[in-house]
């Protein structure tokens, strides 16, 4: 019987493996094709092709300066550069510059010069290299015109991009977790039945913490509502007059990110200590032990929906304007607390056996806040850190609650898959390392 | 058709002991590295096996470190047994210690719901029930004072009245008739009474042996983690008793 049970367990775990390494190696196959559709043979158009400090003789172009070509949205590996139109070169050479990421600056190094012997019509100065963006200046041409029609962009080479390979994953652990259900289908009713009847103890557990954490306070929930309008203050005090972000509405996106990151924070740091602050509970009772973690990330979680009061009275103030979109706010607070309770119930079980995490988790936790975009905008990071920025879950919950609640984006399929990604990720890893951990808790408490 | 409620099969339990508790990460990997993470075992109970029947008061008796009190903690669930198995029929009621999950800050009212619902109860029942519940402790005058500035015997009498206050299946009892005065004791005892005549299933774990030959019918002999004997009480306690004046 329990060896069957074993088996069962190591082939479970197994599968989920195996699903996940597949799923890096495919999604690393499948993001290359998915770059190839979209951006072989990407044509820039000639009037996205800007030039500039051209001089004419009655009516025909002498010389170009300066011509630039942005290629947006991936690191581009230029192959071709394509000339056509009606021009005449003979014994110049052309001169492209290029940078490598948006916040560069044209410079001599990253320089190809090309001499052009002959080229009449048209013609096509290779390039070779990853640009960002690049700029094309044809000197000592002749008599006529030059059109730069296109940047041809070679498939070959391109670094994966970490915006779809997270995509892909998060495709397979929705799959993973789905599996999961499916494995575990026939123990659900038995698990639901120990929760209906713990559930009416999650409830006062939760009223307890509400009740402890407001005794003797005049204020009382009032607080849950003005700190943050306080924190936020200084916050805008300080970022609009020491560092200078340009961020329109810095309250708004300051309280939006700040709502979620405490979100997160709060309840993963309470949910950390919770196993062993229930000691004495558990010592003396059964009670299903994720009734801690889980409750304590609802307390976290009632809390900021008090907070979104705060947010009601700043976009009221504010006179913010209001898209339908701001009705999705539940979502990435629903996606948070998913993810919220799966570091929880890591942090909660690891805790128990070293104590250490408690530390090392605070330390953390300063850092994560610099390492989400909560108080500065996302655009001052170089195009590096924005695409580490990506492996950041934080990141994508408050870019959701921002872009629906402010920006008034509908949010895609694909942004909602990788939040669904992490969350599911985050509660599977937790689900499991608890349950593996929860019968030795008795032990170390 | 076996009348057994609680069976317990062949059931050992094992502690780690480590000679120095390591409980952060340094020592762990150290320890890990140079390979002296050995742990040794502890037996606190082997291969016990018994069954106890429906409606009887069942008694365990054994020195301090027999093992009685991690037997209890596998009964209720608090335990998982490193071998063997517990099969238990029916809703446990452990009055292991009482007020577990009692929250000092809040008031008593409070705390009734809360720990009603640390032992299962659904809260309608407790709402019915509250007042009988208070009535019992005798806490009229005190039900909106915080729990921090009860004293020790209220605070038991408190936990013992809710912990009784349904009937359930099956009743454990460790110790606990020692709180409160006399007169609490008296009345503990009898509604102690009064749940095994309804049918309630009793285990109950007390060094106060004259209480074991009053209330027992059958009693379990631990010693050293090992059950010594099995029976009833007229044929155990008398022995037991004389083991223990001949150990001294």
């Amino acid at each position: 019987m329990s060896v069957l049970k074993k088996a069962k367990k190591t082939l479970f775990l197994l599968l989920f493996l195996l699903a996940v390494l597949s799923g890096l190696a495919f999604s690393s196959r499948d993001s290359l094709r998915n770059i190839t559709q979209n951006h072989e043979q990407k044509t820039v158009t000639a009037s996205e092709v800007t030039l500039s400090g051209w001089s004419e003789n009655n009516g025909k172009l002498v010389s170009v300066e300066n011509a630039s070509v942005t290629v947006e949205g991936v690191n581009c590996y230029v192959r071709n550069i394509n000339i056509a139109g009606k021009f005449d070169v003979r014994d110049g050479y052309v001169r492209v510059r290029y940078t490598k990421a948006a916040d560069e600056a044209f410079n001599d190094e990253n320089m190809l010069i090309r001499p052009v012997k002959y080229m009449t019509g048209g013609g096509y100065i290779t390039v070779l290299e990853d640009v960002y963006s690049l700029s094309v200046t044809l000197f000592d041409g002749g008599e006529g015109s030059l059109q730069i029609s296109g940047v041809q962009v070679n498939p070959r080479g391109i670094t994966i991009s970490i915006s779809d390979l997270l995509l892909w994953w998060s495709l397979l652990t929705v799959f993973a977790a789905a599996a999961a259900l499916i494995f575990i289908l026939g123990r659900l009713r038995a698990y639901l039945e120990v929760f209906r009847r713990f559930s009416a103890l999650l409830r006062d557990l939760v009223s307890r913490d509400l009740k402890v954490k407001y005794r003797r306070s005049l204020l009382g929930f009032v607080w849950s509502v003005l700190n943050p309008l306080l924190m936020m203050t200084v916050m805008t005090v300080v970022f609009s007059q020491l560092f200078r972000f340009d961020i329109k509405n810095f309250p708004v996106y300051y309280l939006t990110g700040v709502l979620i990151f405490n979100f997160v924070v709060e309840a993963t740091t309470s949910s950390l200590g919770s196993v062993l602050g229930a000691a004495p509970l558990i010592k003396k009772v059964y009670i299903p032990k994720y009734i801690f973690p889980l409750e304590k990330c609802l307390f976290a979680f009632v809390n900021m929906l008090f907070s979104m009061a705060a947010v009601v009275i700043v976009f009221t103030v504010l006179r913010i304007e209001l898209h339908w979109t701001i009705f999705l706010f539940p979502l990435p607070m629903l996606y948070a607390f998913v993810f919220a309770l799966g570091l929880g119930l890591v942090l909660s079980a690891f805790n128990v056996m070293f104590r250490d995490i408690e530390h090392l988790y605070g330390v953390w936790v300063t850092a994560w806040l610099y390492l989400t975009p909560v108080i500065y905008p996302l655009d001052l990071l170089s195009r590096l850190f924005r695409d580490i920025m990506q492996l950041n879950p934080l990141y994508h919950y408050v870019d959701y609650i921002r872009n629906v609640m402010i920006y008034g984006k509908v949010p895609s399929v694909r942004e909602n898959l990788i939040c669904l990604g992490f969350s599911l990720a985050f509660l599977l890893v937790g689900v499991l390392t608890f349950k593996r951990q929860q019968d030795k808790f008795i032990l170390h408490i | 058709m076996s009348n057994a409620v609680i069976s317990v099969r062949d059931v050992s339990m094992d502690f780690n002991m480590t000679k120095e508790k390591v409980d952060n990460l340094k020592e762990y990997f150290i320890k890990l590295v140079k390979q002296q993470l050995r742990f040794e075992k502890f037996t606190a109970v082997s291969h016990v096996s018994f069954d106890v029947l429906r409606g009887e008061v069942f008694g365990i008796v054994g020195l301090n470190g027999s093992g009685k009190s991690t037997m209890l903690k596998i009964i209720s669930g608090i335990l998982k047994p490193t071998l063997g198995s517990v099969e238990v029929k029916g809703t446990i009621s452990p009055l292991i210690e009482l007020g577990a999950g009692f929250d000092p800050e809040l008031t008593a009212r409070e705390n009734v719901f809360l720990n009603g619902s640390v032992l299962g109860f659904p809260r309608s029942l407790i709402k019915e029930k509250y007042k009988e519940i208070i009535d019992f402790a005798e806490l009229h005058e005190f039900q909106d004072v915080a729990i921090k500035n009860f004293s020790s015997g209220m605070y038991a009498r408190l936990g013992f009245s809710i912990a009784t206050l349904v009937r359930p299946d099956i009743l454990i009892v460790d110790e606990i008739l020692s709180v409160g005065d006399f007169l609490f004791q008296r009345k503990c005892e009898e509604r102690i009474r009064d749940m095994m005549s309804g049918g309630t299933t009793v285990i109950l774990v007390t060094h106060d042996i004259d209480q074991i030959q009053r209330l027992c019918s059958r009693v379990a002999w631990l010693e050293k983690g090992k059950l010594r004997e099995l029976g009833a009480t007229a044929q155990i306690c008398p022995k037991y008793i004389a083991a223990g004046s001949e150990g001294n």
